[in-house]
């Protein structure tokens, strides 16, 4: 019981550091790359934490091992573009100006259903309203409207009020 | 950029940690077999009192080494050895030869394992 509480200390301040270290994004804006590391590195402090017969050299090695690389891969994405590309993935553009693309929603196995209730979780109902929404590499929506639906600013306002000549 | 240098310094123990278990586990196996094979031959002359002196050189050498190889390999598998280990002082003391001979055989099987299961190869890859 001694042990297994040591181990759980142990592995849990080691992978603390380490999620510590990687950077300071949150569950949800996580790219595939770093959801896929997340999980390992989980995955395998779990093992030694539950299985005492499991050396715990076993386990940190491998989480270390994690940690380096992903340095490593995130300095080659810092320098190269088609790096970060290969790594993180690119953007979608899945509406232009009111229509979805039905070819790139396709490609990237996003279905209609998805994009509508995304759409709908940003506030627009109706795909004519959007200039253009694009899929990001973290999963996000992002959504542009079309100048007609976009809220009114300080700068229209301002343009409201000055007099025309 | 803290980071980084500490992943790099990371980097360098992990590999300095790789290479010194490669060697420190082919170092011991090795002198672990090499008493094994001595302990096989004095077996088979049936030189029971040569046996006993060095069943309990190898005991005492494994003794010393176990808490340094459990850092590297399962404890279950060490474990099984200490129970081969065992079995087979027990079997020198009763002067069983055929049991001896077949528990030994088990045990170097045991101690070679643990070096093959830590060497860089296709086999331990896949």
């Amino acid at each position: 019981m001694a042990i297994s509480f040591l181990r759980t200390v142990i592995l849990y301040f080691a992978v603390m550091v380490v999620i510590r270290l990687m950077g300071k994004r949150q569950v949800s804006q996580l790219t595939p790359a770093e959801l896929v590391v997340t999980i390992m590195m989980s995955e395998l402090a779990s093992i030694p934490m539950q299985e005492t017969g499991v050396p715990l050299f076993a386990g940190l090695l491998p989480i270390s091992t994690i940690f380096v690389l992903e340095i490593a891969f995130s300095l080659i994405g810092l320098k190269s573009k088609s790096a970060r590309r290969f790594l993180g993935g690119k953007p979608s553009v899945l509406i232009h100006n009111g229509n979805i693309l039905l070819d790139e929603m396709a490609r990237i196995r996003f279905d209609r259903d998805d994009l509508m209730e995304e759409l709908r979780l940003a506030g627009y109902a109706n795909i004519k309203d959007i200039q253009y929404a694009i899929l990001e590499t973290n999963g996000q929506l992002s959504v542009f409207p079309n100048k007609a639906e976009k809220p009114l600013t300080q700068k229209d306002i301002a343009k409201i009020n000055k007099p025309e000549r | 950029m803290k980071t980084v240098i500490f992943s790099a310094i990371l980097l360098i123990v992990i590999i300095l940690a790789v290479i010194f278990s490669a060697y420190y586990t082919a170092r011991v196996t090795a002198s672990l077999d090499e008493a094994l094979s001595q302990l096989s031959v004095a077996l088979a002359e049936e030189d029971w009192d040569g046996c006993e002196r060095l069943f309990d050189e190898f005991s005492q050498q494994w003794d010393k080494t176990e808490p340094y190889l459990a850092i590297l390999f399962d404890h279950n598998e060490l474990e099984d050895t200490d129970v081969a280990i065992d079995y087979l002082g027990s079997y020198i003391f009763l002067r069983e030869k055929p049991d001896a001979v077949a528990q030994l055989s088990a045990l170097r099987l045991s101690v070679t394992h643990l070096k093959k299961s830590s060497v860089i190869g296709l086999g331990n890859l896949l």
